[in-house]
């Protein structure tokens, strides 16, 4: 076990679950409710009795006060498909302790909870592109295998959110829980990623990984400013007005993210880079479950 | 290559001082710190808001000091105007002699301005018709001729130069004008010396033994002739004062001899003179306009002629009011002032209590009246008879008047304590006949000296004149002589710096000297000239400015774009 993931952190969210309302159809025996009959424990419905079905489903009582065979119908609970988005590219390296480090705990967390709960896992490094993926996974003895994966990710360069999303989109896998982590900072702009973001059909949760300095940056005077990605440079006098100006331009974008979570009616967290993540788990998982 | 602006080293200084300011500024010029942040996409949108308000921006970039240099470099060298050695074999070097002497200052009769404004725009239409290839110098041509304007000039100072230019109050001293303006041609090519003047100039023949630069000459403004009305002059008759003759100056300059209409008008009435006459040029004429009641009618003399100049040709005045003189009498009047009474046809007697204008009176008679009097005063104590006449003070009253030793007789003086008074004639220290002026009616004090029976005085006929100014002057007649010269009579203000003309002086407006009169009548067909632009290829100095142009429009360019900060 490395230094991302500690026996104590393990151990903590173990507690932790994700309940969805309900699953789409199609997938394996687990915990969440889905539109399947089957045999769970959780009563349904009826319906008439066609030669070939099971007879041990046959409700006796009902055929013995009216004389019809009927069949009683269980829920069939199955499991969520949960689809990790992680941003590895060089902005999430760049600082220290890097925002990526943040993000793989992140991704860890919730590893470890759908593993638990008999969920399907699979996890989407991107930088420019997707890169070297980790099957979906599903058992509790998976766990390890996937924080090995996750303790090993490198940069991947620079950032190409929407390219990123849209081939995710182009996979059309199983519609379940798709988790963005990223600093969504794209050098297209904040429209770009979310127009990507619209074309996923699974529900979202989106993990946004901020650090303070993000809304007020510590500079002053005459500086070019280098962009860690794409070392495009930008002249600047950081005085009291465009230090203002650049708030304004970061709070617009944390706002149109929030925006867009809210009309998917989907989560969102921002994520403190320079905080503990289980401290932060609570916000998203309040007394433990996250309702999706 | 030379430069016809400015001098070599003067581009050289230009050159360097421009980069070393360029320099410094590049040096001087904002150094950003350089940081790595983890994404610029926020700070973009910050700085480009601020990036426009920098003044130093466009100094940030090496591009943009090599431009900027580059461009410094371009405008000083157009400023020199580069010529190249060899000179286009169609190059047009001409010298255009502007005349500013007295006679442009004369306004025009078809424009608003003068002669000489029309002459300047016409040195300025030249200026422009040249093509650019072509070179071009003006020589003023005023008393002092004199290069205002060189071949190296840059053109469009022309008309500048010539803006604060005004003619001389001399005639033009042309023909040292069009000397100095052959000089500046000297070895030239396609020399041309184009005169822009109000009337041709008669130059005296090329030397035979050097080809001289021939003279073209464009003649500005109207008629080059002038009729003026130089004096209008009323002159009573000697029998009847009441009545005169008009006497009406009109004078002539120009090239040949004009006829000259002059009218004589009077307000709602048929004209008291039309007539016409052949006027020699630098001669005058009177015209009489004979038996005029001097009815204080207004006049207007009319001159019709073509003329240069119409402000002259007008003068409007009034004739003198006179009116038969009522006298009233009173007392034993001495002989001589009855019989003066008598015989003065513009006197009328009346009695003491009809309506007079002035009175007479012989003391002792107690007369308490108002108004202008002559008061023959007999109260004074006698003075010694023999005595000669003096004439005392400068009253027109007494203006030219000598009695040659004519002596007093036996009466009184005049004593008289009135300071306004003004004494005109006296013998020895008696005061004889005072003039007083001290209220509004104005009276006249005779000492009975005067005119005793035993004086010489009386029977002079200077005392006649005398005592019929007196009337005169104490009834309100004007005895000022009417003369009207037309720096007092035309409207024009133009003419407010004209002395009164003379025989010896033009009438051509402005001007003062004889010299002028003496008008040549030269060569009268100027040649025409031809019109129109000519193309010609552009010079290094066209070149470079456009360079220049291109320059900056591509560092804009670049600027907007964002190729260069």
């Amino acid at each position: 076990m490395g230094m991302l993931f500690s026996a104590e952190f393990l151990r903590r969210i173990r507690r932790l679950r994700i309940v969805a309302r309900q699953v789409p159809a199609g997938g394996r025996h687990a915990e969440h409710r889905s539109r399947d009959l089957g045999g769970g424990m959780e009563f349904r419905d009826f319906r008439s009795y066609v030669p070939g079905d099971d007879i041990r489903r046959v409700d006796w009582n009902l055929y013995r006060r009216g004389g019809h065979l009927f069949l009683r119908l269980f829920e069939e609970p199955e499991n969520l498909p949960v689809y990790i988005l992680l941003d590895l590219s060089d902005s999430m390296f760049f600082e220290a302790p890097p925002r990526a480090d943040a993000a793989r705990q992140m991704a860890a967390a919730l590893t470890a909870v759908s593993l638990n709960q008999l969920d399907r896992i699979a996890i989407y490094p991107f930088g420019v592109d997707l890169v070297d993926p980790l099957a979906p996974l599903s058992g509790k003895h998976r766990l390890y295998r996937a924080l090995d994966y996750l303790e090993h990710l490198q940069s991947a360069g620079p950032t190409d959110l929407p390219r990123a999303l849209r081939r995710f989109a182009a996979m059309r896998m199983r519609s379940g829980l798709a988790v963005v982590i990223s600093d969504f900072f794209d050098p297209r702009g904040t429209g770009q990623v979310i127009a990507a973001m619209k074309s996923l059909r699974h529900r979202l949760l989106l993990v946004q990984v901020v650090r303070r300095t993000d809304e007020s940056p510590s500079l002053g005077g005459e500086l070019r400013l280098v962009d860690c990605e794409s070392a495009a440079t930008v002249d600047v006098a950081v005085t009291p007005a465009n230090l203002q100006r650049y708030r304004e331009a970061y709070r617009k974008h944390c706002d149109e993210l929030l925006a867009f979570a809210a009309r998917r009616r989907s989560a969102h967290l921002r994520l403190d880079a320079d905080r503990p993540v289980l401290e932060q788990l609570s916000g998203l998982f309040p007394e433990g479950i996250l309702v999706i | 290559m030379t430069f016809a602006g400015i001098p070599l080293w003067t581009v050289t200084v230009l050159a360097l001082g421009s980069a070393g300011l360029l320099a410094i500024l590049h040096l001087l010029r904002v150094r950003p710190r350089q940081v790595r942040v983890i994404t610029t996409l926020f700070w973009a949108h910050a700085a480009e808001r601020s990036r426009a308000r920098m003044l130093l921006e466009r100094f940030r970039h090496p591009r943009t000091y090599a431009l900027l240099l580059l461009i410094c470099l371009l405008l000083c060298l157009a400023l020199a105007q580069p010529q190249c050695e060899g000179e286009p074999a169609d190059r047009i070097w001409e010298v255009v002699v502007l005349d500013a002497g007295s006679p442009l200052a004369a306004p025009d009769v078809s424009s608003d301005g003068s002669r000489f404004d029309l002459a300047r725009q016409a040195a300025v239409a030249e200026a422009t018709r040249l093509s650019l290839g072509d070179r071009l110098a003006v020589v003023i041509a005023d008393p002092w001729p004199r290069l205002v304007q060189r071949f190296d000039d840059p053109r469009p100072l022309v008309a500048a130069r010539l803006q604060g230019l005004v003619p001389a109050e001399l005639p033009a001293a042309r023909e040292a004008a069009i000397a100095l303006a052959r000089s500046l041609l000297r070895g030239h090519q396609n020399p041309r010396v184009l005169l822009i003047t109000d009337r041709p100039v008669e130059l005296p023949s090329p030397s035979a033994d050097r080809e001289e630069i021939d003279v073209e000459v464009i003649c500005v403004g109207g008629p080059s002739g002038n009729a003026a009305v130089l004096s209008v002059m009323f002159e009573p008759d000697r029998v009847d004062p009441l009545r005169g003759r008009l006497l009406v100056r009109v004078g002539y300059w120009g090239p040949e001899p004009d006829e000259v209409r002059v009218r004589v008008l009077r307000a709602g009435g048929a004209p008291l003179l039309n007539t016409t006459a052949l006027l020699d040029p630098g001669t005058w004429r009177d015209f009489a306009v004979p038996d005029l009641p001097a009815d204080g009618d207004g006049l207007l003399v009319q001159l019709d002629a073509g003329d240069g100049a119409l402000a002259d040709d007008r003068a409007s005045f009034r004739l003198p009011l006179r009116t038969v003189i009522r006298v009233a009498t009173a007392g034993a009047l001495p002989a001589p002032v009855a019989a003066l009474l008598e015989n003065d046809p513009t006197v009328r007697i009346v009695g003491p209590q009809d309506e007079h204008e002035v009175a007479v009176i012989a003391q002792p008679v107690d007369w308490d009246g108002v108004g202008p009097a002559v008061i023959v005063s007999d109260d004074s104590p006698p003075i010694e008879a023999g005595s000669p006449l003096q004439v005392s003070g400068t009253s027109p009253l007494v203006r030219d008047l000598y009695f040659e030793n004519a002596t007093c007789g036996t009466g009184a003086r005049v004593d008289t304590d009135d300071p306004a008074s003004e004494a005109l004639l006296y013998a020895g220290s008696d005061v004889l006949a005072v003039l007083s002026s001290a209220s509004d009616a104005p009276r006249l004090y005779l000492g009975s000296a005067l005119l005793a029976a035993d004086s010489e005085v009386a029977r002079r006929a200077a005392f006649a004149v005398f005592l019929t100014r007196a009337l005169r002057h104490l009834a309100g007649w004007d005895e000022t002589p009417l003369v009207i010269t037309p720096e007092r009579s035309l409207d024009d203000p133009l003419w407010a710096g004209l002395e009164a003309p003379s025989v010896e002086a033009t009438i051509m407006p402005g001007s003062r000297l004889a010299s002028d009169l003496s008008y040549a009548s030269g060569d009268e067909e100027a040649a025409a000239r031809p019109t129109g632009g000519r193309w010609a290829a552009p010079g290094l100095f066209e070149i470079v400015l456009a360079l220049a142009v291109a320059c900056l429009l591509i560092e804009a360019t670049l600027h907007a774009r964002g190729r260069i900060p």
